[in-house]
């Protein structure tokens, strides 16, 4: 079995996520945390900190965000949930480099540059 | 085979829908109403969802425009909650309060920290073994991480203990009281005294409002819950309620049950899994 390189699985991780969101529009945290467990089960278990490492990095990012989800029990109630959306594509436009330095040891410099063109488009 | 026996088979045969967790809980909801003879409205939060502003609009919102719950005679909120902002959980308050006059709170599994505000904010709550609320002491996020201000007086007493074992020439304390602020203390003393204000006048006006001395005994109480806990995730059960002095009750057990029910099929769906937000 080939083993792949760090940057691969982090490429890779955040290819995943921005399809399933551009295929959905909105995701659960739930459906989000379902995709990095295959991800991680995919490989073994190996890496697996690194995946949810580049997934946090990604909200730290601004890339994707959380937002407030109330869903109504029709009128016996409400579940305040929240829905992982991304950001709009004005807002990234520019790319994830010119995004708050406090997370850039998150991803490397070369995936930031790829990700800002892949979630422009 | 007969029609009648064909039509029986067939009907067999066709697969049954399973209901979603939402009309599960609408079921149970039901249930619970008629055996309550009252309108019951679960309020349940992911974990990673705070009660803030924006679910207060939320809350508001339903009731208001898709519930159209008007006034009624009694209202028991199921409340399941982490958390959140304790000014936003003040108004919610006033928001759940203006809906009935006797409002009662049930917690299945928790409702900690500015939730706990909200859970006493009724006129009744109902707990049980799994239930707990939280201590209300607020948590200041800062860049060295999470400070809890209830936890002052506990370095200041470290810091007295460690005097009495040090020689007298050492400079240690000197050195680490130049790293505290004093207008930081001042502002965590101050957030402290802010709790304890609201929940004691929470507490009088309804769930105390027959109590002789209902000023001191509530004001003791919310004393407890904001400055009474070092650690802001310890878990203040029915027992530990009980001793602080709330009224909390047990349900009957059917109704218990529901009550359980509807919790149980909001986690199978909405919790248990690692949360990366």
């Amino acid at each position: 079995m080939s083993r792949i390189s760090k940057e691969g699985v982090q490429e890779r991780v955040v290819g995943e996520i921005l399809d399933l969101l551009k295929k959905q529009g909105e995701i659960t945290p739930r459906e989000l945390d379902s995709l990095l467990e295959t991800l991680a089960a995919e490989r073994g278990g190996e890496g697996r900190e690194d995946i949810y490492a580049v997934a946090r990095g990604l909200f730290d990012m601004g890339v994707i965000r959380v937002v407030p989800h109330a869903i109504p029990i029709k009128d016996k109630g409400l579940i305040l949930s929240s829905k992982v959306v991304v950001r709009p594509r004005e807002a990234t436009e520019k790319g994830a480099v010119g995004l708050p330095p406090r997370t850039r040891s998150k991803i490397p410099h070369s995936l930031k540059q790829k990700l800002g063109s892949v979630v422009a488009q | 085979m007969s029609v009648l026996q064909r039509e029986n088979l067939s009907h067999q045969n066709r697969p049954t829908r399973v209901p979603d967790a939402e009309e599960t809980i609408e079921k149970y909801v039901n249930e619970l109403e008629k055996k309550r003879k009252s309108t019951v409205i679960p309020l349940l939060f992911t974990d990673e969802t705070e009660l803030d502003r924006g679910t207060v609009t939320d809350i508001y919102d339903y009731l208001e425009f898709t519930k159209k719950i008007g006034t009624v005679k009694q209202l028991d909120i199921i409340l399941h909650s982490s958390g959140g902002i304790l000014d936003a959980a003040i108004h919610l308050t006033e928001i759940l309060r203006s809906y009935s006059r006797n409002l009662n709170f049930i917690v299945p599994r928790y409702a900690k920290s500015a939730a706990t505000l909200v859970a006493l904010s009724g006129d009744g709550i109902f707990m049980d073994k799994p239930s707990e609320l939280g201590p209300l002491g607020p948590v200041w996020i800062g860049e060295e991480g999470e400070y809890e201000p209830s936890a002052l007086p506990h370095t200041i007493e470290f810091l007295r203990d460690l005097e009495k074992k040090l020689p007298k020439d050492s400079k240690t304390i000197e050195i680490i009281a130049k790293r505290l602020s004093i207008e930081r203390m001042g502002v965590y003393k101050a957030s402290l005294e802010d709790s304890v204000e609201p929940l004691t006048e929470l507490l009088c006006t309804r769930m105390f409002k027959k109590t002789p001395n209902r000023e001191s005994v509530a004001g003791k109480i919310a004393k407890k819950l904001v400055t009474g806990y070092s650690e802001h995730g310890y878990p203040v059960t029915i027992g530990e309620v009980t001793e602080l002095g709330i009224p909390a009750k047990r349900l009957p057990n059917d109704e218990w049950q529901l009550v359980w029910k509807i919790f149980k099929t909001f986690d199978s769906k909405y919790e248990r899994f690692e949360s990366i937000v």
